[in-house]
């Protein structure tokens, strides 16, 4: 490489570095966090909401839902997420945790959702993370209102939460 | 490279950044401080001749309200056009097109060929999640909804259910939709709205279950027990 291409190429780097320092709307958005206090349960029984921790915490024998809204607008489209991951904290040692990304139409009552990914059942419990890689649901649907779906198993003797999520673009 | 060419590249680097920086810093706040100003202004100009005539002639303060909107419109108008988003606004289909989109797919459903190797096990796998909904467990509320019934064909399935009416269905079809199911099967379900006197009598609607993926997992998973 010649003297002068090698020069141009750090003061191109030098330009972009000291552009994206100065002015961060340069900077593109990588990911939204997003507590579970956001969430809704959408049975009338069988949770509570953790006042101190902020967390949904499943009580009935099976678990409860919970539906998540995504964020969509012009900075962060849902149709350009590549993954949803889920932070729960698992306690059942017989039913696994799941999620998926569903939408609703504007103008008609429904839904569409992507299919669940679900945890290793009952193998393994503790603070885990759910990827939801399957979100073409979200790419083939973008004028829909889009949400989580979270499957919060309860457990056997403590009770089963989510905390929040991280969507990634 | 000389040592000299290097901290030339790199400071120009910087410096051209800076400024360019500063330059795209300054236009971004301009126009904020313009988006801004037009706020303002709006309450202003609208509510303040408003509120000072109102102690007034109700006729005449009417009369004036009146021509200030109508210039406002005419103001709107002569606008030049809002520069153009980076992404358009979203363009809902009507609920016509969702609700016929939807029953077309369901008659294709119909017309897929029945694949007798995955068919009977995928709508058992479906029933037993759905029935498990009708019973009372662990303080669950058996739902209201009854299920007709679930078919499947190559890689899709549909299962059939039926309220006392459109409301209770209304009410009800997320627990079908976030059922637990063993089968990680997309779904779609659209309620059409009934019309008249259809509204207070019994009603129907089907869930469409997309198993392409489910449909190769248990593929593998069979073949792994074979």
């Amino acid at each position: 490489m010649t003297r002068q291409i090698k020069t141009v190429l750090i003061a191109v780097g030098s330009f972009g570095a000291t552009a994206a320092l100065l002015v961060p709307e340069f900077a593109v958005a990588q990911y939204v966090n997003q507590s579970a206090i956001s969430c809704k349960p959408y049975v009338l029984s069988g949770y509570d909401l953790d006042p101190e921790e902020g967390e949904y915490v499943a009580t009935t024998g099976q678990g409860t839902n919970l539906l998540c809204p995504l964020l969509d607008d012009d900075e962060h489209p849902h149709d350009s997420v590549d993954q949803v991951q889920v932070f729960f904290h698992d306690t059942s040692t017989m039913f696994s945790a799941t999620a998926e990304v569903c939408v609703n139409p504007w103008n008609a009552i429904g839904a569409s959702c992507g299919g669940a990914v679900a945890s290793s059942s009952g193998a393994t419990t503790g603070y885990l993370q759910l990827t939801v890689t399957d979100v073409s649901m979200l790419a083939n649907h973008p004028d829909d209102f889009a949400y989580l779906h979270v499957g919060v198993p309860s457990g056997n003797s403590a009770q089963s939460s989510v905390s929040g999520f991280s969507v990634l673009y | 490279m000389a040592r000299s060419s290097w901290i030339g590249a790199v400071a120009g680097g910087i410096v051209a950044g800076a400024i360019s920086s500063l330059v795209v810093a300054r236009y971004a706040a301009s126009d904020k401080q313009t988006e801004r100003s037009r706020a303002d202004l709006a309450p202003a100009g609208v509510l303040k001749p408003v509120a000072a005539e109102r102690a007034k002639n109700p006729l005449e303060q009417r009369v004036r309200v009146l021509e200030h909107l109508a210039s406002e419109t005419k103001n709107t108008e002569e606008a030049p056009p809002p520069a153009a988003s980076a992404r358009p606004i979203p363009a809902p289909a009507s609920r016509e097109v969702i609700e016929q989109g939807f029953a077309r797919k369901l008659e294709n459903q119909r017309a897929e060929p029945i694949d007798p190797t995955w068919a009977p096990k995928a709508a058992r796998s479906l029933e037993q999640d759905l029935r498990a909904l009708e019973q009372a467990v662990d303080g669950r509320t058996p739902v209201k909804g009854k299920l007709l019934g679930v078919s499947c064909a190559t890689s899709t399935c549909r299962a059939d259910f039926e309220w006392s009416d459109f409301e209770t269905a209304r009410g009800e079809w997320r627990e079908f939709m976030h059922a637990s199911y063993e089968l990680g099967c997309a779904r779609e379900i659209v309620l059409p709205e009934p019309q008249g006197t259809a509204k207070g009598q019994s009603y129907r609607a089907s869930m469409l279950y997309e198993c392409e993926n489910a449909r190769t997992d248990q593929v593998a998973l069979s073949n792994q027990e074979n």
